[in-house]
């Protein structure tokens, strides 16, 4: 009796598939291989036949087919009961139960009526085509990652919004905000579920290597060239590798080429902006490599004739190349290197800063414009005497410019492998090193070195039905500093002096995670701990834990419980004057910590999608820098919790085949000591967003149009008006609440040919800008002026226009 | 006052979701991950149309989901498009699941000859549905005269996947 045999031989292993994973992916679940060795009766190799993997209900899992060898390979597939199944000739086929688990290799017999002599063998061309040889779908896996992710913008609608940086591709989104911290030197940070900026961690690949110095000039310098996407994770429990990301992480993704491309994007608008991008990529044998440049430039703005600037202006260039390889001993490589530059000012217009900084006599500025501004164009009035300070201002366009250059160099590598016994090595490095040079008219001239060095490996591996990771990572961060008080009357004006800002923090860090799937796989759980030793603060210890509950194809809910903490760090972004003061004292300093819960509900269908979520979010020991009687600084923590609670939802419709609606609602409740959020630097956040977004995708057309309508802001006690009242330039109460307003952004292109396309992009087309309404020009009882008052858009409507071509 | 009138908003939001998550999980049928019958309803690559699963009726369906980054769907798409002029008692359909424009290049490139329908902006509930749930491409499907899940295959097709599917699909 002719006779076949199987050898099955089984272990953990994580996907190392040639199937494409396209962006929207989930991340393939824990899987083994699955290799049969087929023989006929003879012993001789069953060459180039198809065999077939079914599920114990007979339904086809995956097809491959046998080698030059008789070896076939099913490289994913999950543990449970199977059929392996071996067509033969005139309908005959030849079957056995297999029992995959993660546990012992088994060995499985088949035996067949087929005689080997009636069995044709399949061309050799047939076998080459085959690049994938199956993967057990039955788990969505999506927990099953370092970093779960909540919402993604790809390449693609990047390039619909005509999205140039960070920022511009995460505007209009529920639970996601740009915040602006500084009306002349444009300080902006990325909120998650309005808790402050600070709190979102920014990863490139993976790999967390910006800290605050590099945040607080850095996200306007990450373009969107090179990305293939860009992924959120709201909240603390959806980070294993990044506990310091309170509110949540954003993880920029290289695009990995898969083709040959060349393409130049080219745009110009008013108020001198200029984009100039080039994308190439060339992918070879063993693996690809793709270079890019960005050269972007924009004036300073000011829209209500003050002569200082509402929109900070800035000339930035980078470069970067990437290398990719497929196989270099086993490893998948993926690096990454950038250099960027950047030059912004702020304050007095234009970008001669030598001039600038030069002019430090006179009165160059209009303090009687704007809203509520003063009766006098050289000075302002004091509210506590009701009189114009005296003597008028005469600083010059020094005394309120805020000039910063930076210079960065980025290096990330990431290293994976998979093990024949399925156990996988994912490995990470990586380096950033941030300058800065900074003068801040009535402050300080600030210079700082920041060293961020990120080391990770990791182990994944199948254990008795769960997928387990064990990790150790080490993070580096130094900062050092020099600084010149530039403020008359403070004890050490005019006098260099060193590492006033300045901290070392070495954290090593250990880290478990299992993942596994129930009942039928409807439920998946993932349960992680963290523990991390830092050099300063001693050992922390952060937790997590995510559900996903599959209620059918189209409907799934989310549970998310994490905690993390964040070191206290840089702090001269939050006050400049700390460079002036007598001494800043961190002796009572603690990490911040925080405590999430988030349940998210997710239906989607072809036409219709919906997306709500509940999350809340506990601070304690936030950092606070309080200047105290003797005028030092005394960084502290606080002493009540911080709270946000937010409701949100988000839903699209494709209405017809060409045109789409979304809508989005987001509602908060805050909790906090006014005291807090104003020795925090928090900055106001409004209690309620909405958000419509229309898109129409026909013909050579594309065309969208995304608003948001942000609801009133409680000023007074975001900006603690009762310890610290505030007013306008004529001696006028700053308002208790901000207006209401909306921002419409719209974007159109057209598809000239193959390779050239037009866009045209208007943003804040109903031109509405805080300076026109309340300015952000303020002043203390004393008359004591200061610049950062913020709660609305500060730079009005906006046209760009521009063309992309691509090879 | 205000305060008030935001907590009420804040908890008719959260009311409403808590309301919509046990509805849902409540009546919510048991996944089908590889459904009985299978329909949906896309848009044509060049936004004219909605296309249904029901536009075909008695006929058997091969649906091939790809995307413009991707290798084996690069090289298998001249297969596909030669197959789909022989086995004219089955009806091809393509799904690209990048953006419009570039799946349009993509089309024209091979000047292919069967309809191509736009994925949702999210595809994953479309193809967990079709079983592949983890989105990885290329995903071939092919559905029965009923419109039943009948053959599938992730990764590359070659022309004896498709001649068998279609002989096991088609049949009835």
């Amino acid at each position: 009796m002719p006779r076949l045999s199987a050898s099955v031989a089984v272990g953990a292993m994580i996907v190392a598939s040639s199937a494409y994973i396209p962006s929207f992916a989930a991340t393939p679940a824990l899987s083994v291989p699955l290799q049969s060795e087929v023989k006929d009766s003879l012993g001789h190799p069953w060459k180039h036949r198809d065999v077939r993997l079914l599920s114990s209900d007979g339904k086809e899992v995956s097809t491959t087919t046998t080698d030059a060898n008789g070896i076939a390979r099913f490289q994913h597939v999950a543990p449970g009961k199977y059929v392996i199944e071996i067509p033969g000739v005139n309908g005959a086929l030849t079957r056995k139960d297999v029992l995959v688990t993660s546990q012992g290799n088994p060995t499985v017999s088949l035996v067949t009526d087929v005689k080997p002599e009636k069995v044709a063998s399949t061309p050799k061309s047939a076998l080459e085509q085959i690049t994938v040889t199956g993967v057990r779908a039955t788990e969505p896996g999506a927990l099953r990652g370092d970093i779960v992710m909540t919402e993604s913008v790809d390449s693609q609608e990047m390039a619909k919004t005509g999205a140039t940086s960070l920022i511009d591709a995460l505007t209009h989104r529920p639970g996601i905000d740009i915040q602006v911290e500084c009306s002349v030197c444009n300080v902006r940070s990325i909120t998650l579920d309005n808790l402050p900026g600070r709190f979102t961690t920014l990863t490139l690949d993976g790999v967390p290597i910006f800290g605050p110095a590099s945040n607080a000039y850095g996200l306007d310098m990450l373009g969107v060239n090179g990305l293939e996407r860009i992924d959120v994770s709201r909240g603390a429990g959806s980070s294993l590798t990044t506990p310091e990301s309170l509110a949540g992480t954003i993880t920029l993704v290289t695009k990995v080429p898969t083709k040959d491309t060349a393409e130049i994007d080219a745009d110009a608008g008013n108020f001198g902006y200029r984009h100039e991008t080039a994308y190439g990529a060339k992918v070879f044998d063993w693996g690809a490599v793709s270079v890019n440049a960005t050269n972007q430039s924009h004036y300073s703005v000011d829209g209500v004739g003050y002569g200082i600037s509402q929109f900070t202006g800035y000339h930035r260039e980078l470069a970067g190349i990437s290398l990719f390889a497929n196989d270099l001993d086993g490893f998948r490589i993926k690096t990454r290197y950038d250099h960027i530059e950047e030059k912004r000012g702020g304050g007095p217009l234009g970008n001669d800063y030598s001039a600038i900084l030069a002019n430090t006599t006179g009165n160059p500025f209009n303090w009687s414009a704007g809203p509520n501004g003063s009766p006098y164009s050289n000075t302002w009035i004091e509210p506590s005497t009701g009189q114009p300070v005296e003597p008028p201002y005469d600083g010059g366009e020094a005394g309120i410019a805020q000039i910063i250059f930076t210079v960065r160099n980025q290096f990330v590598s990431t290293a994976d492998r998979d093990f024949d016994d399925g156990t996988k090595l994912h490995l990470a490095f990586g380096y950033a090193h941030h300058e800065q040079s900074s003068w801040y008219g009535m402050d300080s001239d600030y210079w700082d070195n920041q060293h961020q060095i990120y080391l990770d490996a990791n182990l994944q591996r199948l254990l008795g039905g769960a997928l387990f990771t064990v990790g150790a990572n080490y993070k580096s961060d130094q900062l050092s500093s020099q600084s010149i008080s530039t403020t008359t009357g403070t004890p050490y004006y005019g006098i260099l002096r060193y590492d006033v800002d300045a901290y070392q923090y070495r954290t090593p860090g250990i880290y478990v995670q299992g993942y596994e799937a129930f009942f039928d796989e409807r439920l998946e759980i993932n349960a992680s701990v963290r523990e991390d030793d830092n050099n300063e603060f001693g050992s922390v210890t952060t937790p997590r834990l995510n559900a996903l509950w599959h209620h059918s194809d189209t409907l799934s809910s989310r549970l998310a419980i994490g905690t993390g903490y964040r070191l206290p760090t840089s702090f001269f972004e939050q006050d400049h004057g700390i460079l002036s003061a007598f001494s800043v004292d961190r002796s009572g300093a603690k990490p911040e910590r925080s405590k999430n819960a988030s349940y998210s509900l997710n239906y989607a269908d072809d036409r219709f999608a919906v997306t709500t979520s509940l999350n809340y979010t506990r601070i304690t020991d936030m950092a606070l820098f309080v200047n105290n009687a003797a005028n030092n600084f005394v960084l502290e923590p606080a002493q009540q919790p911080f709270t946000v609670a937010n409701a949100d939802i988000d839903g699209t419709w494709q209405a017809t085949p060409s045109d789409a609606f979304t809508v989005g609602l987001e509602g908060y409740h805050y909790q906090f000591n006014p005291y807090d959020a104003y020795n925090a630097a928090l900055f106001s956040r409004p209690e309620y967003r909405v958000h419509l977004s229309y898109d129409h995708d026909s013909g050579p057309w594309d065309f969208n149009i995304r608003s948001t309508f942000t609801g009133p802001q409680n000023l007074a006690k975001w900006y603690d008006y009762a310890d610290n009242p505030i007013y306008n330039l004529n001696g006028t109460p700053k308002p208790d609440w901000s207006p209401t307003f909306w921002v419409v952004d719209m974007h159109t292109s057209y598809q000239f040919n193959q390779w050239v396309s037009g866009e045209l992009g208007i943003t804040n087309l109903t031109n509405y800008q805080q300076a026109k309404h309340d300015s952000y020009l303020f002043q203390d009882p004393y008359g004591n002026l200061n610049v950062t008052y913020i709660w609305g858009p500060n730079i009005g409507r906006a046209a760009v226009a521009g063309v992309k071509v691509k090879f | 006052m205000v305060e008030a009138t935001v907590h009420n908003r804040i908890s008719s939001i959260a009311a409403f979701a808590l309301a919509g998550a046990f509805l849902a999980s409540a009546f919510a049928p048991t996944p089908v991950f590889a459904a009985e019958r299978m329909e949906f309803q896309l848009a044509t690559l060049n936004g004219t149309a909605f296309v249904k699963l029901d536009d075909f009726v008695n006929r058997a369906i091969l649906i091939n989901v790809w995307g413009t980054e991707c290798p084996p769907c690069v090289k298998e798409t001249p297969l596909l498009n030669a197959q789909s002029q022989i086995y004219t008692n089955v009806q091809f359909l393509g799904i690209g699941t990048d953006d419009r424009m570039s799946s349009l290049r993509f089309a024209n490139r091979f000047q292919v000859h069967y309809p191509q329908l736009q994925a949702p902006k999210d595809p994953s509930g479309l193809l967990r549905r079709l079983g592949d749930l983890h989105g990885a491409l290329p995903f071939t499907v092919v559905l029965d005269t009923e419109h039943r899940m009948c053959a599938s295959r992730l990764g590359e097709v070659n022309a004896e996947w498709i001649a068998a599917a279609v002989k096991k699909c088609s049949a009835d």
